[in-house]
């Protein structure tokens, strides 16, 4: 048996003023070097759920129950201190928005911005750290890394921006990397090709990955396991094949079979 | 949508874009080609889909034709009127008729603006097509209809923009596009942030609309797959440059190298996982430090000498298709 690098026990996430919690009792667990998906209905706490790995919920957003443990620290309110939360985040477990490009600073170059970032997890030179963020631009599919680097993110297509997050992300090679959607803003090629990093990085450092996604073809593709949420609950887990070819749930289903298709 | 293809010619074009160029300014010596000589025209109760790579000009296309960004060349006509360097001051009257929900649904929203005040908007500003007055009590009833035909309650009405998921903001933005009563909406990248189950119910909505009340619908989207099924036609875009044109429900019979190299990228929610991952090989051209010839010849599998030299037109090989490509379009 594998270990697990991450598990979410009974995890109960509550916003301020809703009777419902966002994400409720949720369980499930990430086992070393696995691709988890996570999909489900619009609004049913997925992007709550993974960001309160790293303590990044809004104010009013606090985890009321559960642990969530990441090689033997409780990462969950109660447990280690927000001070090592942030230690973490950004070296052993990294980040990708929905919607990346609006955490960009739009007054700086995306050079500045990310030579800054990998410099402050690292001891590198700033040179060393432009040549590891062009090389980064580059896999990504992003013409000219260079080109990139001098731009300020308003000059950038949603795409771009996208890719650029998830590039300062990837770069640090963290043990787990968290995405929110982090291919829905990309045309197929591309996305294609964001893909087979992410796979890459799985395969050359073991990095696990839990990635929210609404597009089922790439759940189908790159993941292990899948989560299917709904109302803030667990629907259904299982391997890859479980959820795909032997869906219990109806939800499941629903996701499964409204999901577009090419006609051929 | 019907797609009726004779039929098209008599009815009424909502939105004409023609020869439009945009060049942004990158350096004192070098701009960027974003957008190379796009034509394209939308007639009423059609929807037409553009798809193609990051990067390669459709937000930029879209917001040229809501007066979001100048344009370099070209011109552009709404509704019989040329638009292409109307005053800020008209452009109230245009957005009575013209809606667009963007990439980004965050972006529309100021953050302590209630979603309630953001619908309303419309409604207190006399921005509703066909009608200047609503009481309080008719405006919000308005809104919470609104909210219900996106899958959303009453209750969003006194929410705040930062307490709400992805979809559910995109889905506001998409009713208070709606509100206004459009004759063309601009959709850029407007479902990519659904679930599937949502997505499909929020096209159906918009397919109804556009069928009932027979607006047009600028529709861009990664998803080709949800492109096919919604769009009478699909633009195929590459580097600025149109590539292709054909019927949405023809799209699997696209000619041009890069619509096929799009088709193979799809991941299927059938399809085998130890397959293959298709990407496309070769160099990402520099937009700033274009080459001469077809913009995709550096990533093109069927590329032959005369691709290099020059820029092939895009040519009429079957009713209502065309293809820039002389390997693949011009000969057939
Ligand atoms: N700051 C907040 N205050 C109150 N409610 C919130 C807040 N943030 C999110 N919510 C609510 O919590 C629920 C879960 O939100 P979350 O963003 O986790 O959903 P999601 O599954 O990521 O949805 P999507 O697919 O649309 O992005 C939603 O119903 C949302 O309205
Ligand atoms: N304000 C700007 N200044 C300079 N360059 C810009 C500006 N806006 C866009 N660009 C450039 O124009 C090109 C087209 O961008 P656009 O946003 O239209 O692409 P897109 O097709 O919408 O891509 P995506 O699918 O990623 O959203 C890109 O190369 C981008 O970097
Ligand atoms: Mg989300
Ligand atoms: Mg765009």
């Amino acid at each position: 048996m594998s270990k697990d690098i991450l598990k979410f026990q009974d995890v109960t996430i509550r916003y301020a003023g809703r009777d419902r919690p966002a994400v409720d009792k949720v369980s499930l667990q990430v086992p070393e070097r696995s691709i988890v998906a996570i999909a489900g209905e619009s609004g049913s706490g997925k992007s709550t759920l993974i960001r309160s790995v790293v303590r990044l919920l809004s104010a009013d957003g606090k985890i009321t129950e559960g642990h969530i443990v990441f090689d033997g620290m409780d990462l969950a309110c109660g447990g280690v201190k927000m001070e090592q939360v942030r230690q973490l985040c950004g070296t052993r477990i990294s980040l990708i928005f929905q919607d990346a490009g609006l955490y960009l600073d739009s007054r700086r170059t995306i050079g500045y911005q990310y030579v800054e970032a990998i410099r402050s997890h690292r001891k590198v030179s700033k040179k060393e750290a432009k040549a590891m963020a062009i090389a980064m631009l580059e896999r990504m599919g992003l013409p000219s890394g260079e080109h990139m680097m001098r731009s300020y993110p308003f000059e950038l297509s949603g795409g771009m921006k996208q890719r650029v997050g998830i590039a300062m992300a990837m770069t640090m090679e963290p043990e787990l990397l968290l995405a929110d959607e982090p291919t829905s803003a990309l045309d197929v090629t591309i996305q294609a090709q964001v893909v087979r990093q992410m796979m890459r990085l799985r395969d050359e450092f073991g990095t696990s990955i839990i990635m929210v996604t609404h597009n089922m073809g790439v759940a189908s593709y790159m993941s292990d396991y899948i989560a299917v949420m709904r109302q803030g609950r667990l629907v259904e887990w299982g391997t890859r094949d479980e959820i795909i070819e032997s869906p219990k749930e109806d939800y499941t289903r629903l996701l499964l079979n409204t999901a577009p298709r090419l006609k051929w | 949508m019907v797609s009726d293809i004779g039929m098209t010619k008599d009815r009424e074009t909502i939105l004409n874009m023609e020869q439009v160029v945009k060049l942004f300014p990158v350096d004192k010596k070098r701009r960027l080609l974003a957008v190379d000589e796009v034509s394209l025209k939308i007639h009423r109760g059609e929807c037409v889909g553009v798809v193609g790579e990051s990067g390669c000009g459709k937000s930029t296309l879209a917001k040229m034709a809501a007066g979001m960004e100048p344009v370099t060349s070209g011109r552009i006509t709404f509704l019989g009127q040329d638009i292409t360097g109307l005053k800020k001051a008209k452009w109230k009257e245009v957005r009575k008729q013209m809606q667009m929900v963007f990439q980004n649904p965050s972006g529309a929203f100021s953050p302590r603006m209630r979603v309630g005040e953001f619908l309303r908007e419309p409604f207190r500003n006399g921005m509703v097509w066909g009608r200047e007055k609503w009481s309080r009590q008719e405006s919000y009833e308005e809104c919470v209809g609104l909210l219900e035909r996106v899958e959303l309650d009453g209750s969003y009405m006194e929410k705040f923009p930062h307490q709400l998921s992805g979809g559910e903001q995109q889905r506001v933005v998409i009713a208070r596009a709606l509100a206004v009563r459009p004759s063309l909406l601009i959709c850029d990248e407007a479902t990519s942030a659904l679930d599937v189950s949502i997505q499909a119910q929020i096209i159906g909505l918009l397919k109804r609309i556009q069928e009932e009340e027979q607006i047009g619908i600028f529709f861009i989207c990664h998803d080709l797959a949800l492109t096919q099924q919604f769009a009478g036609k699909i633009v195929v875009m590459y580097l600025g440059t149109v590539m292709e044109e054909i019927e949405g429900e023809r799209l699997t019979e696209a000619l041009h190298p890069y619509t096929r190299a799009l088709l193979d990228c799809v991941f299927s929610v059938d399809g085998h996982r130890n397959r293959e991952l298709k990407v496309l090989e070769g160099e990402i051209p520099d937009p700033v430090d274009r080459l001469k010839g077809c913009p995709f010849v550096g990533r093109c599998p069927k590329a032959g000498k005369r691709c290099y030299e020059e820029k092939p037109e895009l040519k009429e090989v079957a009713k209502g298709h065309r293809v820039r490509c002389v390997q693949t379009g011009g000969l057939s």
